[in-house]
């Protein structure tokens, strides 16, 4: 294997980890930066000084983790799909499922716009390193159901933390650490209403990759 | 206009439960402390922004970066990183020596990597940070196939170099 394998294993980089406590260069992005960055408006030479700033600042980065969240701008492009490459048809394949997933959902979100409902990170979203895959549950469930996700093979971690959220972002419920899916719905859950979930991967106390927000619904 | 002031009044309202969302999950455990309020502060403060302007061209982008900029205040609100954060608590107390050689180790990596091909360089270092790949690609604006490759090559440089400066591997 090669650096030029996709799958070639990453080194996981514990012991630098452990020792680097690096100093950001420059001040903290001002708003108008981050405005900029969001909106994708930001020049090359910007971008590349502000990430240097992001990767070296904790602060910065849980600043820039949290924009992330809340999704591109309007009318700009999804730079991050774009850029995977995909050709036409795969497109059009991910579009026609979105439109059937959303048509067999639709019944029991008719009820709450559709903005309300829609978040998570977009950059942890898709199936490459950094994300996990949640499997549910998702949509209208049974209040015995429990949480269940793909485990990630790379990088190693110690466990897994699950969140409950309201939909609208309130905490309900976080897991102790666990060490493999899957996690039975807690009490705080079960109550009939709405809700969102995701998981992350933890090693020591550092989140190493995390899922998307996954909405679902336990019936009165 | 009325269909206009709801328009916004719906922009406001998702970017603030975004926002809380958003902030909840930087926030990590101590997010019950600190968000409860977020929404509400947000949405008054967006409201603040809009009534601020004589005319909206553009509403949706316009809240958008309002949305951002209250982000940015919020995340900065919250107690900031490693101050009591577990993250920089070490499982066990560790001794002088280990502190002496952590810090040594620390300032070769930051000497390694300003020795560094620039694009290597930030991928390892946002690496050994411990961003994600899907991360890297969307602060750099880089290809999944580009920030897996300059992870790998960036790692390998930076530890040849550390090795270089007499310290070897794990």
């Amino acid at each position: 294997m090669t650096a030029d394998d996709p799958d070639r294993e990453l080194d996981p980089a514990d012991d630098l980890r452990r020792a680097w406590r690096p100093t950001a260069p420059g001040e903290h992005p001002g708003d108008d930066a981050w405005a900029e960055l969001a909106a994708g408006a930001m020049a090359p030479a910007a971008r590349a000084e502000l990430a240097a700033h992001v990767v070296r600042c904790r602060e910065c980065a849980r600043t820039w983790r949290a924009i992330t969240a809340l999704g591109p701008a309007p009318d700009a492009p999804d730079e991050l799909a774009r850029r995977r490459g995909r050709g036409r048809w795969v497109t059009m394949l991910a579009v026609a499922a979105t439109a059937a997933a959303a048509l067999a959902l639709v019944w029991w979100r008719t009820a709450t716009p559709r903005d309300e409902l829609d978040d998570g990170p977009e950059v942890l979203r898709g199936s490459a390193s950094g994300a996990i895959e949640a499997r549910g549950p998702r949509g209208p469930v049974a209040a015995d159901a429990a949480f269940a996700w793909q485990p990630i093979t790379s990088p190693a971690i110690d466990g897994y933390v699950v969140h409950v959220l309201t939909v609208d972002g309130r905490p309900v419920w976080t897991s102790p650490r666990v060490a493999a899916p899957p996690v039975a719905l807690p009490p705080a859950a079960r109550a009939p209403g709405r809700y969102a979930w995701y998981v992350e991967a933890v090693r020591g106390e550092r989140v190493v990759a995390a899922s998307r927000n996954t909405d679902f619904a336990i019936a009165p | 206009m009325p269909g206009e002031d709801a328009e916004i009044a719906a922009l406001i309202a998702r970017y603030a439960r975004l926002i809380r969302t958003a902030v909840a999950r930087v926030a990590g455990a101590r997010a019950d402390a600190v968000v409860d309020d977020v929404e509400q502060k947000v949405a008054i403060a967006l409201w603040g922004m809009v009534r601020r302007e004589q005319v909206i061209e553009h509403p949706a982008s316009y809240v958008y970066r309002c949305a951002v900029r209250e982000t940015v205040r919020a995340v900065r609100a919250l107690p900031k990183p490693g101050d009591a954060d577990a993250d920089d608590q070490p499982a066990s107390a560790p001794g002088p020596e280990d502190e002496l050689r952590a810090r040594r180790m620390s300032e070769a990596i930051d000497r390694c990597l300003a020795k560094m091909q620039p694009e290597r360089a930030r991928a390892a270092a946002a690496h050994v940070a411990g961003f994600a790949v899907e991360e890297l690609m969307a602060l750099e604006g880089w290809t999944y196939q580009k920030a897996r490759n300059l992870i790998a090559r960036g790692m390998a440089d930076l530890r040849q170099a550390l090795r270089e400066e007499g310290f070897d591997d794990r």
